[in-house]
């Protein structure tokens, strides 16, 4: 079904705001109407008057800026610069002083190191090169065992010469022995 | 650097108030309708533009300036909560001082009551109007400016426009009536 062009189509027209195809369609349409036509002379004749009008208004003497308003205006630029200069100034000298205090702060560098402390004097302790999975050794739960191979047990056991307990490496030699009752020999 | 800088932007809005004051004056006048009070909003509208950055506005300039404008004019409005009437020869215009043949004379005629008939339309109406033949904005910085859709700029256009001209067409039948009446 072939659409119509309506008043507003027309209107779109005469004020130049169809594009290129919508505009070819308008005008084939009104080829075959005189009422259209018509309407599109009218409308910018109506376009025409209200630019002559409005032009005319802008020439009315009073419409301008008083000299003390225009000069406030003027005045008011050099503050704003320096505003802008002041304000970037103290953004970067805020940001150089958390730099700074996030170096030099002794609580700080404690918390974020601690843990590397330990682990370098648990590593010494044991002779164990990796112990990046140790994140507290306070929190340190099994308890590890260091083999002595000079040791000869029985049946070629080896006996662990040493425990490591969360307060440091525990010499076995030195612990004392649990009674296990008269019936162990 | 700065002084420098400075006298660029200085230059800039110079430029823009040469251009656009008295455009500017007229479209708040149009909404205070108090002509101090319209004098304020385009002193606070160019104060603005001194704040921004010229790369950032550049190439719509003018749909900035009547945008603030219009936010300030009904910041001023709602504040206000009142209309100042207009005398209608605060907008009589420039007088020629050659002499006006008929048809120019009629013309002129026609144009003074276009105007007149101009402010019988809605707010919405006028305003629309008004950015279209006065300051040539398209629908969509039209659109841009005062917030409605593209269509309904369209939609607003096309009703005042045709309101006009009925008016107009209306007021013509009328003098042919009178002046037939009068020479029988």
């Amino acid at each position: 079904m072939e659409r119509s062009i309506s008043d507003k189509d027309i209107t779109d027209y005469v004020l130049n705001e169809l594009g290129p195809r919508e505009r070819l369609y308008v005008e084939s349409m009104m080829l075959g109407c005189d009422e259209s036509r018509s309407d599109v002379v009218s409308l910018m004749e109506v376009s025409r008057l209200l630019e002559d009008g409005l032009e005319c208004e802008l020439f009315t003497a009073d419409l301008q800026l008083d000299a003390v308003r225009r000069g406030d205006i003027f005045a008011y630029s050099p503050s704003q610069v320096w505003e802008s200069v002041w304000r970037a100034a103290s953004a970067a000298v805020a940001l150089a002083a958390c730099v700074a205090f996030s170096i030099a702060a002794p609580v700080i560098s404690k918390v974020a190191f601690r843990g590397e402390a330990s682990k370098s004097q648990l590593a010494r302790q044991l002779g164990i090169d990796d112990f990046s999975d140790v994140v507290d050794p306070a929190a340190f739960p099994v308890a590890m065992f260091e083999m002595d191979d000079s040791i000869q047990g029985g049946a070629g056991d080896e006996f662990p010469t040493h425990v490591l307990l969360p307060t440091g490496a525990v010499n076995l030699g030195e612990m004392p022995v649990p009674y296990l009752g008269s019936d162990v020999n | 650097m700065f002084g420098s800088k400075q006298k660029k932007k200085t230059e800039w809005v110079q430029t823009a108030m040469l251009r656009y004051e008295k455009p500017l004056l007229q479209y708040s006048y149009s909404i205070v309708r108090d002509l101090e009070r319209a004098r304020d909003v385009v002193q606070d509208t160019f104060m603005r533009l001194f704040k921004q950055e010229q790369e950032a506005i550049e190439g719509h300039l003018s749909q900035w300036l009547f945008t603030v404008c219009r936010n300030c004019s009904l910041k001023v409005l709602r504040s206000q909560e009142r209309y100042v009437h207009v005398e209608s020869s605060e907008f009589e215009g420039r007088s020629s001082d050659e002499p006006s043949p008929s048809f120019e004379l009629e013309r002129k005629e026609r144009v003074s009551r276009l105007m007149e008939l101009v402010q019988e339309l809605t707010p919405n109406q006028r305003e629309v109007v008004r950015l279209r033949f006065q300051n040539f904005h398209s629908y969509q910085e039209i659109s841009d400016i005062t917030g409605l859709s593209v269509g309904n700029v369209g939609f607003i256009l096309n009703a005042a426009m045709r309101s006009l001209r009925d008016k107009m067409e209306r007021d013509d039948r009328e003098e042919k009536i009178i002046y037939l009446t009068k020479t029988a």
